[in-house]
Protein backbone atom coordinates (compact mmCIF):
# COMPACT_ATOMS: atom_id res chain seq x y z
CA UNK A 1 0.00 0.00 0.00
CA UNK A 2 1.56 3.38 -1.29
CA UNK A 3 1.14 6.64 0.78
CA UNK A 4 -2.14 7.56 -2.24
CA UNK A 5 -3.89 4.82 -1.25
CA UNK A 6 -2.66 5.21 2.63
CA UNK A 7 -4.18 8.47 2.08
CA UNK A 8 -7.46 7.81 -0.01
CA UNK A 9 -8.41 5.16 2.73
CA UNK A 10 -7.59 7.79 5.68
CA UNK A 11 -9.81 10.36 3.70
CA UNK A 12 -13.19 7.85 3.61
CA UNK A 13 -12.71 6.69 7.47
CA UNK A 14 -12.25 10.80 8.41
CA UNK A 15 -15.28 11.30 6.99
CA UNK A 16 -17.05 8.37 8.11
CA UNK A 17 -16.10 9.40 11.76
CA UNK A 18 -16.45 12.80 11.43
CA UNK A 19 -20.13 12.37 10.05
CA UNK A 20 -20.73 10.97 13.16
CA UNK A 21 -20.09 14.20 15.51
CA UNK A 22 -20.78 17.14 12.75
CA UNK A 23 -23.26 17.12 9.43
CA UNK A 24 -22.26 15.07 6.03
CA UNK A 25 -20.50 18.62 4.57
CA UNK A 26 -18.48 19.76 7.31
CA UNK A 27 -17.43 16.29 7.83
CA UNK A 28 -16.35 16.24 3.80
CA UNK A 29 -14.51 19.45 4.69
CA UNK A 30 -13.10 18.48 7.75
CA UNK A 31 -11.51 15.34 6.01
CA UNK A 32 -10.46 17.79 3.18
CA UNK A 33 -8.33 19.65 5.78
CA UNK A 34 -6.96 17.39 6.81
CA UNK A 35 -5.76 15.95 3.87
CA UNK A 36 -4.47 19.33 2.89
CA UNK A 37 -1.82 19.27 5.81
CA UNK A 38 -0.61 15.81 5.57
CA UNK A 39 -0.17 16.96 1.98
CA UNK A 40 1.41 20.01 1.91
CA UNK A 41 3.20 19.63 5.56
CA UNK A 42 3.96 16.54 5.52
CA UNK A 43 5.19 15.27 2.14
CA UNK A 44 7.85 13.36 3.88
CA UNK A 45 5.67 11.06 6.10
CA UNK A 46 5.10 7.58 3.67
CA UNK A 47 5.18 4.89 6.14
CA UNK A 48 1.97 3.46 7.77
CA UNK A 49 2.71 3.48 11.21
CA UNK A 50 3.93 7.05 11.24
CA UNK A 51 0.89 8.36 8.66
CA UNK A 52 -2.45 6.91 10.58
CA UNK A 53 -1.38 8.21 13.59
CA UNK A 54 -0.17 11.49 12.39
CA UNK A 55 -3.59 11.53 10.58
CA UNK A 56 -5.32 11.27 13.74
CA UNK A 57 -3.77 13.99 15.61
CA UNK A 58 -4.61 16.73 12.58
CA UNK A 59 -7.81 15.31 12.55
CA UNK A 60 -8.02 15.91 16.53
CA UNK A 61 -6.84 19.59 15.93
CA UNK A 62 -9.12 20.16 13.63
CA UNK A 63 -12.25 19.03 15.14
CA UNK A 64 -10.78 21.16 18.12
CA UNK A 65 -10.91 23.83 16.01
CA UNK A 66 -14.36 23.18 14.49
CA UNK A 67 -15.98 23.03 17.80
CA UNK A 68 -14.04 26.51 18.83
CA UNK A 69 -15.63 27.98 15.48
CA UNK A 70 -18.87 26.73 16.61
CA UNK A 71 -18.57 28.29 20.19
CA UNK A 72 -17.79 31.56 18.19
CA UNK A 73 -21.76 31.17 17.04
CA UNK A 74 -21.17 31.59 13.63
CA UNK A 75 -18.01 33.84 13.46
CA UNK A 76 -15.93 32.89 10.60
CA UNK A 77 -12.48 31.75 11.73
CA UNK A 78 -9.93 33.47 9.74
CA UNK A 79 -7.38 31.55 11.03
CA UNK A 80 -5.88 29.17 8.43
CA UNK A 81 -5.22 25.66 9.33
CA UNK A 82 -1.66 25.59 8.48
CA UNK A 83 -0.67 28.33 11.24
CA UNK A 84 -1.82 25.70 13.77
CA UNK A 85 1.13 24.71 15.25
CA UNK A 86 0.83 20.79 15.43
CA UNK A 87 2.46 20.06 19.06
CA UNK A 88 0.35 22.45 21.18
CA UNK A 89 3.17 22.37 23.82
CA UNK A 90 1.87 25.88 24.97
CA UNK A 91 -1.52 26.23 24.43
CA UNK A 92 -4.23 28.80 25.53
CA UNK A 93 -5.47 29.29 28.86
CA UNK A 94 -9.01 27.88 27.67
CA UNK A 95 -6.68 24.89 26.53
CA UNK A 96 -4.75 24.68 29.52
CA UNK A 97 -7.95 24.81 31.57
CA UNK A 98 -9.26 21.75 29.73
CA UNK A 99 -6.54 20.01 29.96
CA UNK A 100 -6.15 20.19 33.50
CA UNK A 101 -9.46 19.19 34.07
CA UNK A 102 -8.92 16.03 32.22
CA UNK A 103 -5.79 15.29 34.05
CA UNK A 104 -7.97 15.36 37.37
CA UNK A 105 -10.42 13.16 35.78
CA UNK A 106 -8.35 10.74 34.54
CA UNK A 107 -6.44 10.49 38.18
CA UNK A 108 -9.62 10.08 40.05
CA UNK A 109 -11.17 7.65 37.81
CA UNK A 110 -7.47 5.65 38.13
CA UNK A 111 -8.07 5.88 41.79
CA UNK A 112 -11.33 3.86 41.10
CA UNK A 113 -9.71 1.18 39.23
CA UNK A 114 -8.91 -2.01 40.54
CA UNK A 115 -5.30 -3.31 41.78
CA UNK A 116 -4.61 -5.03 39.03
CA UNK A 117 -5.53 -2.14 36.31
CA UNK A 118 -3.81 0.25 38.12
CA UNK A 119 -0.29 -2.21 37.83
CA UNK A 120 -1.28 -2.26 34.34
CA UNK A 121 -1.33 1.33 33.30
CA UNK A 122 1.44 1.91 35.85
CA UNK A 123 3.06 -0.48 33.65
CA UNK A 124 1.73 0.72 30.26
CA UNK A 125 2.78 4.91 31.80
CA UNK A 126 6.72 3.65 32.05
CA UNK A 127 6.70 2.31 28.56
CA UNK A 128 6.37 -1.17 28.83
CA UNK A 129 4.90 -3.00 25.68
CA UNK A 130 2.51 -5.55 26.08
CA UNK A 131 5.19 -8.71 25.67
CA UNK A 132 6.80 -6.67 28.47
CA UNK A 133 3.82 -6.23 30.79
CA UNK A 134 3.09 -10.21 30.08
CA UNK A 135 6.35 -11.43 31.97
CA UNK A 136 6.29 -8.84 34.97
CA UNK A 137 2.64 -9.72 35.86
CA UNK A 138 3.90 -13.44 35.65
CA UNK A 139 1.66 -13.95 33.08
CA UNK A 140 1.64 -17.35 30.22
CA UNK A 141 0.05 -15.92 27.12
CA UNK A 142 0.10 -12.06 25.91
CA UNK A 143 -3.18 -12.51 24.91
CA UNK A 144 -4.29 -11.79 29.04
CA UNK A 145 -2.32 -8.58 29.33
CA UNK A 146 -4.35 -7.65 26.11
CA UNK A 147 -7.85 -8.83 27.46
CA UNK A 148 -7.13 -7.16 31.17
CA UNK A 149 -5.68 -3.98 29.64
CA UNK A 150 -9.12 -4.30 27.33
CA UNK A 151 -11.17 -4.82 30.36
CA UNK A 152 -9.40 -1.89 32.31
CA UNK A 153 -9.49 0.81 29.62
CA UNK A 154 -13.16 0.07 29.54
CA UNK A 155 -13.46 0.57 32.87
CA UNK A 156 -11.28 3.92 33.06
CA UNK A 157 -13.30 5.18 30.17
CA UNK A 158 -16.56 4.43 31.84
CA UNK A 159 -15.82 6.26 34.83
CA UNK A 160 -14.24 9.57 33.23
CA UNK A 161 -17.91 9.91 32.05
CA UNK A 162 -17.89 7.75 28.32
CA UNK A 163 -15.15 10.63 27.02
CA UNK A 164 -11.83 11.03 27.04
CA UNK A 165 -12.51 14.54 26.44
CA UNK B 1 -5.45 -12.31 6.57
CA UNK B 2 -6.96 -9.85 8.12
CA UNK B 3 -6.94 -10.44 12.38
CA UNK B 4 -10.57 -10.41 13.59
CA UNK B 5 -11.42 -7.30 15.18
CA UNK B 6 -11.57 -8.06 18.48
CA UNK B 7 -8.31 -9.19 18.61
CA UNK B 8 -7.08 -5.55 17.41
CA UNK B 9 -9.25 -3.83 19.64
CA UNK B 10 -6.76 -5.31 22.44
CA UNK B 11 -4.57 -3.39 21.13
CA UNK B 12 -5.92 0.00 21.69
CA UNK B 13 -4.70 0.65 25.18
CA UNK B 14 -1.44 0.11 23.65
CA UNK B 15 -1.63 2.98 21.53
CA UNK B 16 -2.95 5.98 23.73
CA UNK B 17 0.19 4.69 25.94
CA UNK B 18 2.27 4.24 22.90
CA UNK B 19 3.75 1.24 23.94
CA UNK B 20 2.77 -0.65 21.42
CA UNK B 21 5.33 -2.97 19.29
CA UNK B 22 6.23 -1.78 15.58
CA UNK B 23 4.89 -5.18 14.74
CA UNK B 24 1.19 -4.52 16.44
CA UNK B 25 1.32 -0.91 15.14
CA UNK B 26 1.04 -1.93 11.71
CA UNK B 27 -1.07 -4.26 12.31
CA UNK B 28 -3.69 -1.99 14.28
CA UNK B 29 -3.11 1.16 11.74
CA UNK B 30 -3.61 -1.28 8.12
CA UNK B 31 -6.58 -2.72 9.91
CA UNK B 32 -7.82 0.80 10.81
CA UNK B 33 -8.14 1.71 7.27
CA UNK B 34 -9.87 -1.02 6.49
CA UNK B 35 -12.58 -0.96 9.45
CA UNK B 36 -14.42 2.02 10.25
CA UNK B 37 -15.46 0.82 13.88
CA UNK B 38 -11.79 0.68 14.81
CA UNK B 39 -10.61 3.70 12.98
CA UNK B 40 -13.54 5.41 14.88
CA UNK B 41 -12.27 3.93 18.47
CA UNK B 42 -8.70 4.58 17.53
CA UNK B 43 -9.36 8.37 17.03
CA UNK B 44 -11.37 8.42 20.14
CA UNK B 45 -8.63 7.62 21.73
CA UNK B 46 -6.23 10.30 20.30
CA UNK B 47 -7.65 12.57 23.04
CA UNK B 48 -5.92 10.12 25.89
CA UNK B 49 -2.82 9.80 23.65
CA UNK B 50 -2.32 13.58 23.35
CA UNK B 51 -3.18 13.76 27.35
CA UNK B 52 -0.21 11.19 27.77
CA UNK B 53 1.88 11.97 25.38
CA UNK B 54 2.66 15.38 27.83
CA UNK B 55 5.50 14.36 29.85
CA UNK B 56 4.60 16.14 32.82
CA UNK B 57 0.83 14.62 33.02
CA UNK B 58 2.84 10.97 32.83
CA UNK B 59 5.19 11.53 35.69
CA UNK B 60 1.77 12.69 37.39
CA UNK B 61 -0.33 9.92 36.55
CA UNK B 62 2.87 7.45 37.36
CA UNK B 63 3.30 9.69 41.04
CA UNK B 64 -0.61 8.98 41.70
CA UNK B 65 -0.78 5.62 40.60
CA UNK B 66 2.49 4.94 42.70
CA UNK B 67 1.04 6.63 45.88
CA UNK B 68 -1.88 4.56 45.30
CA UNK B 69 0.13 1.19 45.39
CA UNK B 70 1.74 2.75 49.07
CA UNK B 71 -0.83 4.09 50.85
CA UNK B 72 -4.13 1.65 49.55
CA UNK B 73 -4.05 -1.03 52.02
CA UNK B 74 -7.74 -1.04 52.74
CA UNK B 75 -8.52 -1.56 49.28
CA UNK B 76 -6.20 -4.65 49.07
CA UNK B 77 -7.35 -5.60 52.19
CA UNK B 78 -10.67 -5.50 50.68
CA UNK B 79 -9.19 -7.64 47.98
CA UNK B 80 -7.71 -9.94 49.96
CA UNK B 81 -10.96 -10.96 51.83
CA UNK B 82 -12.79 -11.19 49.19
CA UNK B 83 -10.87 -14.48 47.72
CA UNK B 84 -11.83 -17.67 48.91
CA UNK B 85 -8.19 -18.40 50.13
CA UNK B 86 -8.16 -15.00 51.98
CA UNK B 87 -11.80 -15.92 53.73
CA UNK B 88 -10.64 -19.51 54.63
CA UNK B 89 -7.26 -17.98 56.17
CA UNK B 90 -9.41 -15.70 58.51
CA UNK B 91 -12.26 -17.95 59.23
CA UNK B 92 -9.15 -20.55 60.64
CA UNK B 93 -7.39 -17.30 62.61
CA UNK B 94 -10.75 -16.74 64.10
CA UNK B 95 -11.27 -20.45 65.25
CA UNK B 96 -8.40 -20.33 66.78
CA UNK B 97 -8.21 -17.12 68.74
CA UNK B 98 -11.52 -19.04 69.72
CA UNK B 99 -10.17 -22.08 70.78
CA UNK B 100 -7.30 -20.36 72.84
CA UNK B 101 -9.72 -17.96 74.35
CA UNK B 102 -12.17 -21.04 75.38
CA UNK B 103 -9.06 -22.96 76.19
CA UNK B 104 -7.53 -20.49 78.87
CA UNK B 105 -11.37 -20.07 80.22
CA UNK B 106 -11.94 -23.81 81.26
CA UNK B 107 -8.43 -23.83 82.80
CA UNK B 108 -8.85 -20.94 84.72
CA UNK B 109 -12.31 -22.21 86.14
CA UNK B 110 -10.59 -24.82 87.03
CA UNK B 111 -7.91 -23.59 88.85
CA UNK B 112 -10.80 -21.73 90.42
CA UNK B 113 -12.85 -24.99 91.47
CA UNK B 114 -9.24 -26.61 92.58
CA UNK B 115 -8.17 -23.76 95.10
CA UNK B 116 -10.48 -24.36 97.40
CA UNK B 117 -9.34 -27.80 99.13
CA UNK B 118 -5.80 -26.32 98.78
CA UNK B 119 -6.62 -23.34 100.43
CA UNK B 120 -8.04 -25.16 103.42
CA UNK B 121 -4.42 -27.60 103.21
CA UNK B 122 -3.23 -24.31 103.61
CA UNK B 123 -4.70 -23.21 106.43
CA UNK B 124 -4.82 -26.70 108.52
CA UNK B 125 -1.30 -26.70 110.01
CA UNK B 126 -1.81 -23.73 111.89
CA UNK B 127 -4.14 -25.66 113.96
CA UNK B 128 -3.08 -29.15 114.95
CA UNK B 129 -0.04 -30.65 117.17
CA UNK B 130 1.59 -27.79 118.89
CA UNK B 131 1.78 -28.30 122.85
CA UNK B 132 -1.64 -26.72 124.18
CA UNK B 133 0.54 -23.63 125.67
CA UNK B 134 1.57 -22.89 121.86
CA UNK B 135 -2.32 -22.80 120.03
CA UNK B 136 -3.27 -19.41 121.21
CA UNK B 137 0.12 -17.60 119.61
CA UNK B 138 -0.66 -19.21 116.28
CA UNK B 139 -3.60 -17.44 116.07
CA UNK B 140 -2.05 -14.15 116.57
CA UNK B 141 0.59 -14.46 113.43
CA UNK B 142 -2.28 -14.93 111.40
CA UNK B 143 -4.73 -12.66 112.65
CA UNK B 144 -1.97 -9.75 111.65
CA UNK B 145 -1.17 -11.15 108.22
CA UNK B 146 -4.33 -12.84 107.34
CA UNK B 147 -7.78 -11.12 108.28
CA UNK B 148 -9.88 -12.92 106.68
CA UNK B 149 -8.50 -16.35 108.03
CA UNK B 150 -8.35 -15.18 111.90
CA UNK B 151 -12.13 -14.32 111.57
CA UNK B 152 -12.75 -18.11 110.18
CA UNK B 153 -10.82 -19.29 112.74
CA UNK B 154 -13.55 -19.82 115.70
CA UNK B 155 -15.77 -21.34 113.65
CA UNK B 156 -16.57 -25.06 113.32
CA UNK B 157 -13.71 -26.76 110.91
CA UNK B 158 -16.12 -27.09 107.81
CA UNK B 159 -17.13 -23.59 108.34
CA UNK B 160 -13.66 -22.17 108.15
CA UNK B 161 -13.20 -24.57 104.75
CA UNK B 162 -15.93 -22.99 103.37
CA UNK B 163 -15.13 -18.92 104.86
CA UNK B 164 -11.54 -19.75 103.42
CA UNK B 165 -12.44 -21.03 100.22
CA UNK B 166 -13.71 -17.86 98.71
CA UNK B 167 -10.97 -15.96 100.19
CA UNK B 168 -8.38 -18.79 98.69
CA UNK B 169 -7.92 -16.93 94.88
CA UNK B 170 -5.82 -14.23 96.49
CA UNK B 171 -3.98 -16.44 99.07
CA UNK B 172 -3.22 -18.89 96.68
CA UNK B 173 -1.67 -16.18 94.39
CA UNK B 174 0.34 -14.51 97.11
CA UNK B 175 1.83 -17.82 98.35
CA UNK B 176 2.87 -18.64 94.44
CA UNK B 177 4.36 -15.15 94.17
CA UNK B 178 5.97 -15.67 97.63
CA UNK B 179 9.43 -14.79 97.46
CA UNK B 180 11.93 -17.51 98.84
CA UNK B 181 12.09 -16.32 102.04
CA UNK B 182 8.24 -16.49 102.72
CA UNK B 183 8.33 -19.53 104.95
CA UNK B 184 10.03 -16.31 107.34
CA UNK B 185 6.15 -14.97 107.51
CA UNK B 186 3.10 -16.00 108.21
CA UNK B 187 1.82 -19.76 108.30
CA UNK B 188 5.49 -20.88 106.83
CA UNK B 189 7.18 -19.59 109.67
CA UNK B 190 4.45 -20.93 112.24
CA UNK B 191 4.72 -24.56 110.90
CA UNK B 192 8.68 -23.78 110.35
CA UNK B 193 8.96 -23.13 114.46
CA UNK B 194 6.71 -26.12 114.87
CA UNK B 195 9.55 -28.22 112.68
CA UNK B 196 12.32 -27.54 115.95
CA UNK B 197 14.05 -30.73 116.48
CA UNK B 198 11.95 -31.48 119.56
CA UNK B 199 8.88 -31.26 117.47
CA UNK B 200 10.22 -33.60 115.20
CA UNK B 201 11.36 -36.26 117.75
CA UNK B 202 7.87 -35.80 119.35
CA UNK B 203 6.37 -36.50 116.03
CA UNK B 204 8.31 -39.69 115.52
CA UNK B 205 7.98 -40.88 118.83
CA UNK B 206 4.48 -39.81 119.21
CA UNK B 207 1.47 -42.18 118.10
CA UNK B 208 -1.21 -41.28 116.23
CA UNK B 209 -3.47 -41.08 118.84
CA UNK B 210 -1.37 -37.93 120.43
CA UNK B 211 -2.29 -36.05 117.11
CA UNK B 212 -5.58 -35.98 117.29
CA UNK B 213 -6.37 -32.78 117.07
CA UNK B 214 -10.10 -32.59 117.95
CA UNK B 215 -8.63 -32.69 121.83
CA UNK B 216 -6.29 -29.65 121.38
CA UNK B 217 -8.03 -27.43 119.37
CA UNK B 218 -10.30 -24.66 121.25
CA UNK B 219 -13.78 -26.01 121.92
CA UNK B 220 -16.03 -23.56 119.92
CA UNK B 221 -18.31 -21.30 121.06
CA UNK B 222 -21.84 -23.24 122.10
CA UNK B 223 -23.91 -23.26 119.04
CA UNK B 224 -25.90 -20.29 118.90
CA UNK B 225 -28.27 -21.03 115.93
CA UNK B 226 -29.51 -24.63 113.88
CA UNK B 227 -27.19 -23.44 111.57
CA UNK B 228 -24.08 -23.50 113.82
CA UNK B 229 -25.62 -26.96 115.39
CA UNK B 230 -25.56 -28.29 111.65
CA UNK B 231 -21.84 -27.40 111.00
CA UNK B 232 -20.97 -28.58 114.61
CA UNK B 233 -22.45 -31.85 113.63
CA UNK B 234 -21.23 -31.99 110.21
CA UNK B 235 -17.71 -31.42 111.49
CA UNK B 236 -17.93 -34.29 113.64
CA UNK B 237 -18.93 -36.48 110.80
CA UNK B 238 -16.05 -34.95 109.00
CA UNK B 239 -13.70 -35.67 111.85
CA UNK B 240 -11.73 -39.08 111.00
CA UNK B 241 -10.86 -41.16 113.64
CA UNK B 242 -7.07 -40.80 113.93
CA UNK B 243 -6.32 -43.57 116.42
CA UNK B 244 -4.90 -45.47 113.83
CA UNK B 245 -1.39 -46.34 112.59
CA UNK B 246 0.33 -45.63 110.83
CA UNK B 247 2.40 -48.70 110.37
CA UNK B 248 -0.89 -50.29 110.52
CA UNK B 249 -2.43 -48.79 107.28
CA UNK B 250 0.65 -49.29 106.05
CA UNK B 251 0.71 -52.72 105.98
CA UNK B 252 -2.65 -53.27 105.08
CA UNK B 253 -4.40 -53.22 108.72
CA UNK B 254 -8.15 -52.19 108.23
CA UNK B 255 -8.87 -48.73 109.12
CA UNK B 256 -10.56 -47.70 112.00
CA UNK B 257 -14.63 -48.40 112.16
CA UNK B 258 -15.27 -45.06 111.75
CA UNK B 259 -13.56 -44.53 108.47
CA UNK B 260 -14.47 -47.90 107.24
CA UNK B 261 -18.03 -47.18 107.79
CA UNK B 262 -18.25 -43.96 106.04
CA UNK B 263 -21.13 -44.36 103.36
CA UNK B 264 -19.72 -43.69 99.51
CA UNK B 265 -21.20 -39.89 99.74
CA UNK B 266 -18.46 -39.03 101.76
CA UNK B 267 -16.35 -40.09 98.51
CA UNK B 268 -17.97 -37.65 96.45
CA UNK B 269 -17.91 -35.32 98.96
CA UNK B 270 -14.20 -35.54 99.66
CA UNK B 271 -13.85 -35.65 96.07
CA UNK B 272 -12.16 -32.05 95.82
CA UNK B 273 -9.60 -33.42 97.96
CA UNK B 274 -7.89 -35.03 94.77
CA UNK B 275 -4.28 -33.52 93.90
CA UNK B 276 -5.57 -30.16 91.96
CA UNK B 277 -2.60 -30.58 89.58
CA UNK B 278 -3.37 -34.28 89.11
CA UNK B 279 -4.24 -35.03 85.58
CA UNK B 280 -7.87 -36.30 87.01
CA UNK B 281 -8.73 -37.70 83.34
CA UNK B 282 -6.14 -40.49 83.56
CA UNK B 283 -6.62 -41.51 87.05
CA UNK B 284 -7.22 -45.67 87.05
CA UNK B 285 -11.31 -46.19 87.49
CA UNK B 286 -11.71 -46.54 91.48
CA UNK B 287 -12.39 -49.58 93.45
CA UNK B 288 -15.57 -49.65 95.37
CA UNK B 289 -13.29 -50.37 98.56
CA UNK B 290 -10.19 -48.07 98.36
CA UNK B 291 -7.04 -49.00 100.70
CA UNK B 292 -5.62 -45.95 102.26
CA UNK B 293 -2.97 -44.47 100.78
CA UNK B 294 0.69 -44.88 103.08
CA UNK B 295 4.24 -44.77 102.59
CA UNK B 296 7.60 -45.60 104.35
CA UNK B 297 10.66 -43.95 104.37
CA UNK B 298 14.43 -44.53 105.44
CA UNK B 299 17.38 -42.64 105.83
CA UNK B 300 21.09 -43.91 105.87
CA UNK B 301 23.48 -41.15 106.49
CA UNK B 302 26.67 -42.07 103.95
CA UNK B 303 30.13 -40.77 105.07
CA UNK B 304 32.48 -39.31 103.34
CA UNK B 305 35.96 -39.54 104.69
CA UNK B 306 35.50 -38.09 108.02
CA UNK B 307 32.60 -35.59 106.99
CA UNK B 308 28.96 -36.98 106.22
CA UNK B 309 27.91 -37.85 102.88
CA UNK B 310 25.08 -37.85 101.25
CA UNK B 311 22.41 -39.62 103.03
CA UNK B 312 20.39 -41.86 100.85
CA UNK B 313 16.34 -42.13 101.60
CA UNK B 314 14.10 -45.02 100.66
CA UNK B 315 10.66 -44.42 100.00
CA UNK B 316 8.04 -47.10 99.94
CA UNK B 317 4.67 -47.21 99.56
CA UNK B 318 1.37 -49.60 99.89
CA UNK B 319 -0.18 -49.65 96.64
CA UNK B 320 0.09 -48.70 93.28
CA UNK B 321 0.37 -45.23 93.36
CA UNK B 322 2.85 -42.15 91.54
CA UNK B 323 5.63 -41.07 93.41
CA UNK B 324 7.77 -36.97 93.08
CA UNK B 325 10.33 -36.45 95.52
CA UNK B 326 11.99 -33.32 95.91
CA UNK B 327 14.92 -31.38 97.62
CA UNK B 328 14.89 -28.42 99.20
CA UNK B 329 17.65 -26.42 99.88
CA UNK B 330 17.55 -23.44 102.62
CA UNK B 331 15.15 -20.97 100.88
CA UNK B 332 15.48 -21.91 97.51
CA UNK B 333 12.95 -23.69 95.81
CA UNK B 334 12.66 -26.96 95.47
CA UNK B 335 13.88 -29.32 92.92
CA UNK B 336 12.33 -32.42 91.09
CA UNK B 337 14.73 -35.21 91.97
CA UNK B 338 12.40 -38.23 91.31
CA UNK B 339 11.89 -39.28 88.90
CA UNK B 340 15.13 -38.17 87.24
CA UNK B 341 15.14 -35.28 84.91
CA UNK B 342 16.67 -36.92 82.07
CA UNK B 343 13.36 -38.95 82.29
CA UNK B 344 11.35 -36.29 81.06
CA UNK B 345 8.62 -37.26 83.25
CA UNK B 346 7.13 -36.00 86.25
CA UNK B 347 5.22 -39.07 88.43
CA UNK B 348 6.96 -42.39 88.82
CA UNK B 349 4.55 -45.04 88.95
CA UNK B 350 5.21 -47.28 91.45
CA UNK B 351 3.80 -51.08 93.12
CA UNK B 352 3.60 -51.95 96.80
CA UNK B 353 6.23 -52.98 98.26
CA UNK B 354 9.33 -51.30 95.58
CA UNK B 355 11.22 -49.81 97.17
CA UNK B 356 12.67 -45.80 95.27
CA UNK B 357 15.82 -45.31 96.60
CA UNK B 358 17.70 -42.02 96.23
CA UNK B 359 20.49 -39.82 96.99
CA UNK B 360 20.16 -36.45 98.94
CA UNK B 361 23.45 -34.12 98.72
CA UNK B 362 24.27 -32.28 101.77
CA UNK B 363 23.21 -28.85 100.52
CA UNK B 364 19.70 -30.62 100.99
CA UNK B 365 18.25 -29.53 104.10
CA UNK B 366 14.75 -30.65 103.13
CA UNK B 367 12.72 -33.27 101.09
CA UNK B 368 9.49 -33.39 100.34
CA UNK B 369 7.71 -36.87 99.29
CA UNK B 370 4.72 -36.93 97.27
CA UNK B 371 2.27 -39.71 96.85
CA UNK B 372 -0.66 -40.11 94.52
CA UNK B 373 -3.15 -42.30 93.06
CA UNK B 374 -3.33 -40.90 89.53
CA UNK B 375 -0.42 -39.12 87.86
CA UNK B 376 0.91 -35.90 88.86
CA UNK B 377 0.35 -32.74 86.63
CA UNK B 378 2.78 -30.06 85.18
CA UNK B 379 3.51 -27.87 88.63
CA UNK B 380 5.97 -24.49 88.90
CA UNK B 381 8.44 -24.82 91.75
CA UNK B 382 6.53 -22.19 93.60
CA UNK B 383 3.68 -24.68 94.21
CA UNK B 384 6.02 -27.72 95.30
CA UNK B 385 6.45 -26.08 98.01
CA UNK B 386 2.67 -25.45 98.94
CA UNK B 387 2.08 -29.24 97.56
CA UNK B 388 4.61 -30.66 100.06
CA UNK B 389 2.18 -29.54 102.66
CA UNK B 390 0.71 -32.40 104.92
CA UNK B 391 -2.90 -33.30 105.40
CA UNK B 392 -4.03 -32.35 108.68
CA UNK B 393 -5.89 -35.55 109.51
CA UNK B 394 -2.04 -37.37 108.13
CA UNK B 395 -0.84 -39.40 110.51
CA UNK B 396 3.43 -40.12 110.83
CA UNK B 397 5.06 -42.91 113.15
CA UNK B 398 8.27 -43.83 113.67
CA UNK B 399 9.42 -47.64 114.13
CA UNK B 400 12.22 -48.31 115.99
CA UNK B 401 13.59 -51.56 116.45
CA UNK B 402 15.33 -53.88 116.66
CA UNK B 403 14.72 -55.04 112.75
CA UNK B 404 13.75 -51.94 111.16
CA UNK B 405 14.18 -48.44 111.63
CA UNK B 406 11.82 -46.74 109.60
CA UNK B 407 8.80 -43.70 109.19
CA UNK B 408 5.34 -44.30 107.95
CA UNK B 409 3.26 -41.72 106.78
CA UNK B 410 -0.39 -42.53 106.21
CA UNK B 411 -3.42 -40.39 105.73
CA UNK B 412 -6.59 -43.20 106.78
CA UNK B 413 -8.97 -41.66 105.02
CA UNK B 414 -9.46 -43.64 102.10
CA UNK B 415 -10.57 -41.32 99.77
CA UNK B 416 -7.59 -38.74 99.75
CA UNK B 417 -6.03 -39.23 96.55
CA UNK B 418 -2.49 -37.92 97.68
CA UNK B 419 0.24 -38.14 100.73
CA UNK B 420 2.41 -35.57 101.14
CA UNK B 421 5.36 -35.21 103.60
CA UNK B 422 8.34 -32.46 103.94
CA UNK B 423 10.51 -33.95 105.99
CA UNK B 424 13.75 -31.97 107.57
CA UNK B 425 16.90 -33.40 107.05
CA UNK B 426 18.93 -30.88 109.23
CA UNK B 427 16.62 -32.36 113.01
CA UNK B 428 17.02 -35.82 111.59
CA UNK B 429 19.43 -37.93 113.98
CA UNK B 430 21.33 -39.79 111.38
CA UNK B 431 22.83 -36.09 110.23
Amino acid sequence: MDRDDMLTALRERIVAFAALRVSRDHAEDLAQDVLAVLYDKYPHVVELIELVPLAFQVLRYKMLDAHRKALRRGEYNQESVDDLALPASGGSPETQLDQKQRVERLLAALAQLGERCRELFRWKMEGKSFPEIQTLMGQTSVNTIYTWDLRCRKQLLSLMGGSWE
Amino acid sequence: MPEPEHELEKLLGGFAADTLTPEEREKLFRAALQDQQLFNALADEQALKELLTDPAIRRRVLQSLARQRGTGPSPSWRDWFARPAGLAWAGGLAAGVFAVILGLKVYQDGLHQAAGPAATEEVRPTTPSPPPQAAPPVQAPLKDTEPKASKSAPLPETAAKDAVASASNTREKAAASRPPQAPHSSADATEKRESSPQKESQKRDATVGTLGKSAEQPAPAAPTSELDRLLLAEEKTEQPDLSVSARALFLGQPPASGIASRPQGDEVESAPKTDRFALAQKAPQRQPALKPMALRYTFVAGEKGDRPGPVTLTVESNQEAYLQIWTRAGDALPELVLPAKETGRISLKTVAGQRQEIKVSQENDRVIVRLSRVPFGPITRQEAVMAGRSAPNQVTESASTAQEQATYVANPDPSASELAIEISLSTYPSR
